[in-house]
């Protein structure tokens, strides 16, 4: 009897079971909901843009006018044929190719030594991470002056030098006779000493994102290297610390090199992209190309280009050295 | 190989003294164990011994000569790390090779690239590389030679830390807290294998542990440490049977030994709860007696302690009963052969008995201090045991 009840029951609520949804398939209609107007955002403010400026990279639209005609690769084509346009692109590369060694090194290496410090930590990571916090124009004024050719306290302090045994250094001499070079206002030192800042800026960045990094090195293996036989601080540092710092390298390098290809507000207000365009960097095109002179249509070939550039970039860091770094 | 001796070693961070004047002989091939409890002092006093750490007052000496300032790399020691300390982007092969390539290889020759063409540089290589395999096949691991230590399993790791301390042929091996990271069954295992090692090679182990378990089946000798002293050397058996110091007593041991409190009277008889308990301070008057769960004998009358069945443990092997107990704060523990199992049932009543012999007694500070019975006709036997035990104390 019970047993026919229980058979009786058991055919309407295996139906009752089957029916309802599986749980995933319900959690997986909300998750979708859920982050729907996220990616409703993303689409908005960041790929349609992007797609907006890709096409219009093929026309010759200004701001204003009216029509609008397609021109195909012409502006791209212009941008690799036409001068101006070489020495930005040769102006880019030789920032970055700067910036980025010399404030990656630098960075590791203040990072190192306030490190090994016992008192004054924490002044040395104020006083080098300072020009991160500035505003770079204000501090574009200050190297303004300073790097003024006459009355600069640069070129102030180089002079007095003269007479001094540093005349055995040619440059010097020479410079001693004609006058010390004028810096932001001479093509061959302009996007060096543009570089010069852009270094001094950075680097203290650098250093706390290395301080970081340091901070998850296990002291075991310090201890481990010690009993290995491991004495001398460079073979301690090629041993552990660096293959250890590893993913920040990594990370510090791609961060400084976007960084560096997108310097703009020191170009915009010491050089304007001068002298002879010697520093006439790619953010800087885009916005005299894009903006001042209302090309819109090249203004967006030349972002398009950038953003190829940093897309690379990025690419390269998460494709083949990412996986290199990281040992886990 | 090299005997290890400590003399009044003390080391204090500001005003923390972490040791407090440790002194210890461990002779040559010995095994010996440092125990106690976390923040004891013991992975200092070993981080000493290493060089990793130098001590405030003290002298070190291995092998009779004293090292003292010497760097870590010139003691000849190898130390096995909590943490295994594997490099991790180095192969196995790699780490278990670095403590040859950084001393049999100059530093000119250890450079990338150019260091594999210098003279002399691929010769020693090959060495290298045939003692790293013997070493790796030592140890079960030549198959994992090629992978990094991401890709290995706790024991594996353990193994390859094991084979980079060996592969020199130290001196002495450090081994700090080597097990605490692996599960049970497999630090069952290694716990063996690592006694096998001692024996194999003839070198000094000095072992870290917290784990009591771990130091009584692996050890000669068992230093027991505690608030930056040391408050016993013995042999696994001497310290479990005859503990010097209560907390000793107590450290040592599981389940832990029972520790009653007690009166003594002016007589020297021995109260428990103010009932005479048959047994007599033959030296400085007791405060806490402590027998171990195994000496407990249960009895029909003229028992110890008395107490009800609040729990059993039943283990197959064993039975351990614990009872509340009049007097006495911490349930008593009680182990009898698997033969009791069905007999006793919660909340029955227990007499308990144990010899003389089997129980120690503690002073006001907590000394191990004599115990014998007190009618000294009543059982001859028992005398004798206790008179050899009073001895030993």
């Amino acid at each position: 009897m019970s047993d026919l009840a229980s058979l009786t029951n058991s055919v309407p609520k295996q139906q009752r079971i089957a029916r309802p949804e599986r749980p995933e398939r319900r959690q997986a209609r909300a998750g979708m909901v859920l982050f729907a107007p996220a990616l409703v955002l993303l689409i908005l403010i960041l790929i349609v843009p992007v797609g907006v400026a890709a096409l219009l990279s093929f026309t010759d639209y200004t701001l204003g006018r009216p029509s609008i005609d397609w021109v195909g690769l012409r502006n791209y084509i212009d941008i690799f044929t036409g001068s101006s346009y070489r020495k930005m692109i040769v102006a880019t590369v030789l920032y970055v190719a700067l910036v980025v060694p010399a404030s990656v090194f630098l960075g590791l290496g203040a990072a190192l030594l306030i490190r090994s410090l016992n008192v004054g930590q924490s002044f040395y990571k104020t006083v080098y991470f300072l020009p991160v916090m500035a505003s770079l124009l204000a501090m574009a004024i200050v190297w303004e002056f300073a790097l003024h050719p006459t009355l600069g306290i640069v070129n102030r302090t180089l002079a007095m030098g003269c007479g001094t045994p540093l005349e055995l250094w040619s440059w010097f001499a020479r410079s001693c006779i004609d006058g010390f070079p004028l810096w932001l206002g001479d093509r061959d030192y302009a996007l060096y000493t543009l570089a010069f800042i852009g270094i001094w800026q950075s680097f203290g960045f650098n250093m706390v994102l290395y301080l970081a990094g340091l901070t998850s090195v296990p002291n075991d293996l310090y201890g481990a290297a010690s009993m290995d036989g491991v004495k001398r601080g460079w073979e301690r540092f090629r041993l552990i610390t660096w293959p250890m710092l590893g993913p920040t390298t990594v990370f510090v390098v791609t961060i400084t090199m976007i960084r560096s290809f997108q310097v703009f507000d020191t170009v915009e207000a010491l050089t304007h992209g001068g002298p002879a365009k010697s520093t006439y960097v790619m953010i800087y095109a885009i916005y005299e190309k894009g903006i001042a002179q209302n090309l819109v249509g090249l203004g967006a070939a030349i972002t398009i280009l950038f953003l190829a550039f940093v897309m690379l970039i990025s690419v390269a860091q998460r494709r083949f050295v990412e996986r290199k770094v990281h040992y886990q | 190989m090299a005997t290890i001796q400590f003399r009044d070693i003390r080391k204090s961070f500001g005003d923390t003294d972490v040791l407090k004047g440790v002194g210890l002989d461990i002779a040559d091939g010995e095994f010996l164990s440092l125990v106690g409890p976390s923040g004891c002092g013991k992975s200092t006093l070993l981080r000493i011994l290493a060089g990793l750490e130098s001590q405030t007052s003290g002298s070190v000496t291995i092998g009779g000569t004293p090292v003292d300032g010497l760097h870590a790399a010139d003691r000849d020691l190898a130390m096995v790390f909590q943490s295994y300390a594997l490099y991790p982007h180095l192969s196995v092969a790699e780490n278990i090779a670095v403590p040859l390539t950084m001393r049999r290889l100059s530093s000119a020759q250890r450079l990338p690239l150019i260091g594999r063409v210098l003279p002399g540089s691929r010769t020693t290589r090959a060495a290298i590389g045939t003692t790293v395999r013997e070493a790796a096949e030592m140890l079960d691991i030549a198959h994992l030679l090629d992978r990094k230590p991401g890709q290995l399993s706790g024991g594996q790791r353990q193994r390859v830390a094991l084979g980079r301390a060996l592969v020199r042929d130290p001196s002495a091996f450090l081994l700090d807290e080597p097990l605490s990271n692996l599960d049970a069954k497999m630090r069952v295992h290694m716990r063996a294998e690592i006694a096998q090692l001692n024996r194999r090679l003839g070198a000094t182990f000095v072992y870290v542990t917290h784990d009591q378990a771990e130091a009584m089946t692996m050890s000669d000798r068992i230093a027991v440490m505690m608030e930056g002293e040391l408050l016993q050397v013995g042999t696994p058996d001497a310290l479990y049977d005859h503990p010097q110091d209560l907390r000793v007593a107590q450290f040592i041991g599981s389940p832990a030994i029972n520790i009653l409190p007690v009166d003594t009277d002016a007589s020297g008889t021995i109260h428990l709860c103010d009932m005479a308990t048959g047994l007599r301070a033959s030296g400085p008057p007791i405060e806490h007696l402590g027998v171990r769960p195994e000496a407990f004998v249960p009895c029909e009358e003229g028992e110890l302690v008395v107490g009800r069945v609040r729990m059993i443990e039943n283990l197959g092997s064993d039975l351990f009963v614990h009872l509340d107990a009049a007097g006495v704060p911490m349930p008593v523990t009680v182990r009898l052969p698997s033969s009791a199992r069905g007999r006793v049932k919660v909340r029955d009543v227990m007499r308990l008995t144990a010899t003389p012999a089997r129980i120690c007694g503690f002073d006001s500070a907590g000394k191990a201090a004599p115990v014998s019975a007190h009618d000294e006709a009543h059982d001859k036997a028992h005398d004798k045991a206790h008179d050899k035990v009073a001895r030993h104390v």
